[in-house]
């Protein structure tokens, strides 16, 4: 940082790391992947002439060091001889603190023949489930370490990360017909994750949902209405929503809520917040990577959009205060506006009452993932399961369903909003970077959807 | 590099190990990104590190286990050495385990390192990267250019205690344009990317201008109604659904595990009888191109389906091993699908070079137009989204369609609004009647696919 500082720099972030990692592949009772390893290293952020330039090394002799420093240097000067539209951060009051998550077995003094041992059974209670269970994909990542955060504000932060998952991908046959299903366990903390939670329901989940699949029949295409379960409600608003809401990229024009806050986008019993702050929430943290407190914001309030995630470059531009929402995936990469926890607020249907006079409609569970195009405002998920709605009751399973559609027009088509919650663990890919983030949900109906399916 | 390798395999095998290997990857990254009309952030990124596996003789078989250090010294290799021959003592012993990969002699290969990427500069990069925002900025209902220029270089080596000693350097050079178009209520969205292992300025130029095209040609696009009709699937469009689908599905460990649509298929017609894929680790200035995999296997090329018949599935030791056949050099550390990054951190997977589709004699000189001439009722797509949600372990996807033009009377008529596909890669395969000429390489990280445009019949598009 001094020697950041003393070369005239704007404003300048170091991030630097040392992360004890185990990341374990069990596919039924073979170890596909049994890794060990320390990641450390530091990356230099800083900005100079008004543009920003980074640099990271995964060696920490000093001599590299130096280099990586001049190297951010240089691509900030080089980038500044050119900028139109110089970028300016909101400085924020500094803050000092040592943060430590609570654990009581740190992963790092967990042995590893424990880990194997635990994997291995949950890998026989999903097996042992039904003769039909072909793979039990299991997988197992914990990292814990340290992780320091200084800015040129003056803020100093000392913290100790640590978060654990395990997570399974069920996979069933029968004759020719394949299906998957997949559940996780994550927590922020230690080992004690697997007293807490009861990983042998989840898992043999798992494969009783990719079981009850092998009954299912291709789904049909067309414009329904639809209900839509926690698991993939969450999905859709962070993907859909949340990352229209990230400032940065409103700021760039690649959102569709550009130049709509405080306008209506959607219909009066939906909201969305992104909270940072949340009890176990998988994307939850203190400070943001630029060492910003984090908190709660209001994305959108009885369909309308209230506000943004921000960090203190976009806060600048805007006009904003920055609201912790810049992260990283490691010392490796930039800080970039992202979500933490994402979720729609619970509202006051029931599922019974929200299925109650579907005369025909599908219900889609569970999210195999989705991809959006936050300027055009489209998106495109596929559910894990899916069932058609005949007469407010759940009928046939249906098999690879994907709902697609544009933001804005499937948000004023929400109908009904569910007040039964559920979180949900994932990953969120932006910019090549992947951050654990939490999405949330209730049921949720939707009017004129667009599935898609393969009858 | 190759001192501290051969150090750590000999400490390892005097520390217990029957055998021992120890593999290195470093990598420079030169990283430009465009928002907004300018360059927004050049990044600049070292990372190297050391995978070190080592497998212990027990009563059936032999254990392996593995841990990565990033303090490239012998003391942090003895400190790393104990804890991994621990961590095999803990696991069983796999009978299926052979060896590790014996001495063979590395593949010739050509261009997969342009040297002249290690000299250019940020400030050389920036100047481009502003050049390219010019040549997209054709029209005023242009509202947005973005973009990425990535350039980088890198290094790989790989000792054994079996005599396998090798090194190589790369170097990738990726293009992305990314255009808003605006017009009377209408937004749309134009994009290109290109990818090659050498540096060529009039390739991004190119990727820009027609990033810029594509926006401007989507702008008021039109629903279309759900219904069968021809498909013309473009190379980033195909390669996404492959990416998605085959190359898992051809991976041997999946086939063993029963975890792929062609378990059990081997010798069967699965694809169009007109229809060859080849794994090809040679092609020069692609992404997967290297002279030996990841265990020292010499790269080499495989028939994976020949005119239609599934001929080879993909291996790396372990799978060979198990299955009592030739590796076919196949052994990659990526983890996490197609198309992640390759990494020190990994024990060997196993992951496709370079996909190359071929067409039988009739139809390989077919340019895109003639091939669009075949087509009466039928949707072009540059792209797909939501590929990768596809369900590897039966094949079967469902995507959005990206850059899509409804094709009538054998001519583009209009841009479509929203169109959705769903099928799975084994009708796909079959469905396939045509390939144009425009093959092009798209390369990810440390493998790529090679295709051109493909004509599928009778396809459901849903609007």
């Amino acid at each position: 940082m001094k020697q950041a500082v003393d070369s005239g720099v704007e404003y300048a972030d170091v991030r630097a790391e040392q992360i004890h990692s185990t990341t374990i592949r069990l596919t039924n009772d073979r170890f596909e992947q049994v890794v060990s390893g320390i990641d450390q290293g530091l990356g230099v952020r800083v900005l100079y002439g008004g543009a920003w330039g980074f640099s990271s090394t995964t060696s920490l002799e000093t001599r590299e060091v130096k280099k990586t420093v001049e190297n951010a240097l240089k691509t900030a000067r080089a980038v500044s001889k050119a900028v139109k539209e110089k970028a300016t951060v909101q400085h924020v009051k500094p803050v000092k603190d040592d943060i430590k998550v609570k654990t009581t077995q740190p992963v790092t003094k967990t042995g590893i023949d424990r880990k194997l041992k635990l994997l291995l059974h949950l890998s026989g209670v999903a097996r042992k489930y039904s003769s039909k269970i072909i793979g039990a994909n299991v997988a197992y990542d914990d990292s814990a370490g340290e992780k320091a955060t200084v800015t040129s504000d003056g803020t100093k932060i000392l913290a100790h990360p640590s978060r654990v998952i395990a997570y399974i991908n069920a996979v069933a046959k029968e004759g020719e017909k394949i299906t998957s299903c997949r559940e996780r366990v994550g927590r922020i903390g230690g080992f004690e994750l697997f007293d807490r939670v009861n990983a042998d329901e989840v898992f043999e989940l798992a494969s009783k949902r990719a079981v009850g699949l092998l009954r299912a029949k291709p789904a049909p295409s067309g414009r329904f209405t639809v209900v839509v379960d926690p698991k993939l409600a969450g999905v859709f608003a962070h993907e859909a929503v949340g990352h229209g809401c990230e400032a940065d990229g409103v700021i760039s024009g690649e959102s569709i809520l550009e130049g709509k806050l405080m306008k209506k986008v959607g219909s009066d019993i939906v909201s969305i917040l992104d909270d940072s702050t949340v009890q176990d929430g998988w994307g939850t943290e203190k400070y943001d990577d630029e060492g910003v407190p984090t908190r709660k914001r209001v994305l959108i309030e009885k369909g309308v959009l209230k506000g943004y995630i921000l960090n203190k470059e976009s806060a600048a531009k805007l006009g904003m205060e920055p609201n912790g929402g810049a992260r990283a995936q490691n010392f490796s990469h930039r800080p970039i506006v992202r979500m933490s926890n994402t979720q729609i607020a619970n509202g006051t249907y029931s599922f019974e009452e929200i299925l109650e006079g579907m005369k025909h409609g599908v219900y889609l569970k569970g999210s195999r993932g989705g991809e959006v195009d936050p300027a055009k405002g489209t998106f495109q998920f596929n559910a894990e399961e899916a069932y058609l709605i005949k007469n407010g009751e759940l009928a046939t399973p249906l098999l690879d369903v994907s709902l697609s559609g544009l933001t804005l027009e499937t948000l004023h088509n929400i109908n009904a909003v569910g007040k039964d919650l559920d979180w949900a663990e994932g990953g969120c890919g932006k910019g090549g970077q992947t951050v654990p983030v939490g999405t949330g949900s209730p049921h949720v109906r939707i009017t004129n959807a667009l599935v898609g399916g393969r009858a | 590099m190759l001192d501290l390798l051969e150090y750590t395999i000999q400490r390892a095998v005097k520390l217990g190990a029957a055998q021992a290997e120890a593999f290195y990857l470093a990598e420079n990254k030169l990283q430009t990104a465009i928002e907004k009309r300018q360059v927004k952030n050049c990044e600049k990124k070292f990372d190297s590190g050391v995978g070190l596996r080592v497998a212990l003789k027990k009563k059936g078989g032999y254990s392996t286990g593995f841990s990565y250090f990033t303090d490239l010294t012998r003391e942090a290799a003895e400190k790393i050495i104990p804890q991994t021959l621990r961590m095999a003592s803990f696991k069983k012993p796999d009978k299926d385990f052979g060896s590790f990969q014996e001495k063979k002699l590395a593949a010739q290969v050509k261009k997969i390192n342009d040297k002249a990427i290690t000299r250019i500069e940020p400030e050389a990069v920036i100047d481009l990267a502003n050049d390219l925002v010019k040549t997209a900025s054709v029209d005023k209902k242009i509202t947005t250019i973005g973009g990425r220029v990535n350039l980088s270089t890198g290094r790989i080596a790989l000792a054994n205690s079996l005599g396998v000693s090798g090194d190589y350097s790369f170097s990738r050079y990726n293009i992305g344009g990314f255009v808003v178009a605006q017009d009377a209520g209408s937004v749309a969205v134009g994009w290109d990317e290109h990818s090659d292992c050498f540096f060529d300025e009039n390739a991004a130029y190119a990727v820009f201008k027609n990033a810029s095209k594509n926006a401007l040609s989507q702008l008021h696009a039109k629903a279309i109604k759900t219904e069968k009709m021809d498909l013309l699937i473009q190379p980033v469009a195909l390669a996404l659904l492959l990416g998605s689908t085959l190359t898992s599905a051809v991976r041997a460990d999946n086939i063993q595990k029963s975890q792929s649509p062609f378990a059990g298929k081997l010798g069967q017609s699965v694809a169009s009888d007109s229809l060859s894929i080849v794994d090809d680790g040679h092609v020069p200035q692609a992404f997967g191109s290297r002279p030996f995999d990841d265990e020292g296997f010499p790269s080499q090329t495989t028939k994976i389906i020949d005119k239609g018949r599934l001929r080879s599935f993909l291996h790396n030791t372990y799978t060979s091993s198990k299955d009592r056949v030739k590796s076919t050099g196949n052994s990659l550390r990526s983890m996490g699908g197609f198309g992640t990054r390759q990494r020190y951190s990994v024990e060997p997977q196993i992951g496709s070079t370079n996909i190359r589709l071929a067409a039988g004699i009739k139809s390989a000189e077919d340019s895109i137009d003639a091939v669009m001439s075949e087509v009466k009722n039928g949707v072009i797509a540059k792209g797909v989204i939501g590929a990768f949600t596809a369900n590897p372990q039966s094949g079967e996807f469902s995507v959005a369609l990206d850059l899509a033009y409804k094709v009538e009377k054998g001519r583009v008529s209009f841009p479509v609004k929203q169109a959705m596909i769903g099928g799975n890669i084994q009708d796909l395969l079959k469905n396939v009647s045509l390939l144009a000429d425009d093959v092009t390489h798209i390369g990810w990280e440390h493998t790529s696919i090679i295709t051109p445009t493909v004509l599928v019949k009778n396809v459901t598009v849903s609007g």
